[in-house]
């Protein structure tokens, strides 16, 4: 029942943390090319010789990578609630295993397919 | 010779054996301790019974309707972000499209809604259309948005369908949208097949 149990949830760690690696280390590279689009936006801005220009620019740069960070962090935090949902859905599976492994147990016991 | 004293003893361990005996079956008497006992040994049999009988459920099962609208809503803004980032196509271009799979997440977020230990869909759900919303404003406020101000959605996008598929990732049929958002991403888009004729074999 243990063993059944472990490997329900050690296929399901497996995956997750393949899937989640990705993930993190996409929205990673993600965030280091928005600070990075953002201070080519700030240096594009200052080369303005209009200060109305300026400004109106470097409040689009500003609104551009608040917008696109926000955007990361819903993606994050979606990563986190996979994270738990995979947990319950680990232990659940992990439950139903030693379970069927009871089951099994029981109506060969009985000798007929009892459960 | 019996003394008074022990006719008094007999008498009340008569009337003990009395009150103890509720019922008679079948020729033999039955206490209340015995019954007490039978019924923990019932009890003790059948409980195992039940709870092998009985699968437990922590996360809402499958529902293939839902799975289906999903991959169909994110197959949609794959095609939408790969053609603004690969043709910088104009936000009243894709106006129409952003309405289609806002009202598309929107209904399957009613349907996530109807079904007990759902939460986990409903919050993705959730989260990917105030992702695409933030996509939405950079679109129209700003102008066509760059292949990192999309990350965001498409993770969720994947996150979503990773979530329903349950499969390992590796052999996970929908990380073909992933395959296909790296092709856009080096803008291969433009020499291959229509995109939505690329991704039909999904759904």
């Amino acid at each position: 029942m243990i063993e059944a149990a472990a490997g329900a949830a050690k296929i399901h760690w497996k995956d997750f943390r393949t899937y989640a690696e990705q993930e993190f280390k996409r929205l990673a590279e993600a965030g280091a090319s928005l600070e990075a689009d953002y201070i080519a936006d700030l240096a594009a801005a200052e080369r303005q010789k209009k200060a109305a220009n300026r400004e109106k620019l470097k409040r689009k740069a500003k609104l551009r990578a608040e917008l696109a960070f926000d955007s990361l962090r819903l993606a994050s935090e979606g990563v986190v609630t996979a994270a738990k949902a995979d947990a319950k859905i680990a232990a659940q599976d992990a439950i139903n295993a030693a379970l069927a492994v009871l089951r099994t147990a029981v109506n060969e016991s009985v000798g007929i397919a009892l459960l | 010779m019996v003394t008074r004293s022990e006719e008094r003893r007999d008498a009340y361990v008569k009337s003990m054996q009395l009150t103890n005996t509720i019922t008679r079956s079948g020729g033999r008497l039955t206490d209340r301790r015995q019954i007490r006992g039978r019924i923990f040994t019932g009890a003790a049999l059948l409980l195992p019974l039940l709870l092998v009988g009985c699968a437990v459920i922590f996360v809402s099962s499958y529902d293939e309707i839902t799975d289906r609208e999903i991959q169909e809503a994110a197959k949609t803004t794959e095609v939408l972000i790969g053609d603004v980032l690969a043709n910088q196509t104009s936000y009243r271009e894709h106006a129409k499209e952003y309405r289609e799979i806002d009202g598309a997440l929107g209904a399957l977020e009613m349907r996530a809604s109807n079904y007990q230990k759902n939460e986990a869909e409903i919050e993705l759900i959730q989260k990917t259309r105030a992702a695409l919303r933030d996509l939405q404003r950079t679109h129209k406020e700003i102008g066509p948005f760059r292949l990192a101000e999309a990350e965001g959605v498409r993770s969720l996008s994947f996150t979503t369908n990773w979530r329903r598929s349950a499969a390992p990732a590796s052999e996970d049929p929908h990380n073909e949208f992933r395959r296909y958002a790296e092709e856009n991403d080096r803008g291969r888009s433009r020499r291959g097949k229509d995109p939505l004729e690329r991704l039909s074999h999904l759904c």
